[in-house]
């Protein structure tokens, strides 16, 4: 396994210019909204930690 | 109790003895500092820092969690639309590391893959042990002097890009499209050479266009054009190559 490294201060120096591009290219996109299906019990504790509906998405019928 | 203290404490003959005890206090601290780092208010500091934990408990066995999925994504771009708060790592769970992890007041879910940490909101998920044997991992060196590990920017987005080839999900494109809009010049050579081995090349060129385009003003492609600009790529990506 190849490992490069990087300082956590660099990452938040560079975070703005990333969310900004991130921002550019989404602009125009709607939030997002997962589509993959996960297990109930996977989705009840996502909503229990502040995972928005969208992204929880479906759940799976057993 | 420093280690160096609690050695001289010991008697002869009792090193077995101190050795747990000296596991068990050190067990306690790193459950204690769980705790702390957990709370914190930083979304990727506090993910980063729960990570570093656990693979200091985890990598006396040889296992190095790494930082896979949304935070992954997060990670490399900055961008809280597709965060759902989980950690998703690839590593082992031996029997010895899910006595650890207990240890530090992680809680296993009756599905064996998921941890939830106790009094907290951190919640693990180690869905699967390996990583692709050409994965490439970034160390972060975090300001309380660990390191967590986390996937690399272009294999989130190989990823990335071989889920939205096969499913066609909106998600995934977009999450491709905010990874590819963060790539530096030097990622791209190693990203063109890696893309044609997960045969995730076609639609690597698509969505770059397409970024280019949605960058310049153009409207975004709908859900079932997605779906269909999907298709297409896996279609060719697996056509036989004419002679």
């Amino acid at each position: 396994m190849k490992i490069e490294t990087i300082s956590f201060e660099q990452w938040r120096r560079d975070a703005p210019q990333l969310r900004a591009k991130s921002a550019r290219v989404l602009a125009r996109f709607g939030p997002p909204r997962r589509e993959k299906p996960r297990s109930a019990d996977e989705a009840e504790f996502l909503r229990k930690i502040g995972t928005p509906e969208r992204m929880v998405g479906p759940e799976r019928v057993a | 109790m420093s280690r160096s203290l609690a050695w001289r404490a010991a008697g002869v003959g009792d090193s077995l003895t101190f050795v747990s005890d000296v596991d068990a206090h050190h067990a306690h601290g790193l459950r204690a500092e769980l705790k702390r780092v957990a709370q914190g208010t930083d979304l990727a500091e506090r993910t980063l820092e729960v990570v570093a934990v656990v693979e200091a408990v985890a990598a006396p066995m040889g296992i190095h969690p790494v930082v896979v999925g949304g935070m992954a994504v997060y990670f490399w771009t900055a961008s809280e639309e597709f965060v759902t708060y989980d950690i998703d790592v690839v590593m082992a769970v031996p029997d010895e590391l899910a006595a650890k992890l207990g240890e530090l007041g992680f809680i296993r879910a009756s599905d064996g893959r998921h941890w939830s940490l106790e009094g907290t909101e951190v919640f693990l998920e180690a869905p699967s042990a390996y990583l692709d044997s050409d994965a490439v991992v970034a160390e972060v060196k975090l300001q309380s002097g660990r390191t967590a590990k986390v996937l690399s920017r272009i294999d989130v987005l190989i990823d990335r890009l071989a889920e939205f080839q096969a499913t066609g999900h909106e998600t995934a494109a977009q999450q491709a499209l905010a990874l590819v809009a963060g790539l530096s010049h030097d990622e791209v050579d190693d990203l063109d050479v890696r893309a044609r081995t997960h045969r995730v090349s076609v639609i690597l060129d698509v969505v770059r266009k397409l970024a280019d385009e949605l960058e310049a003003g153009s409207t975004p492609p709908d859900s079932g054009e997605l779906h269909q600009i999907a298709r297409e790529a896996l279609r060719v990506e697996y056509s036989p190559k004419q002679p």
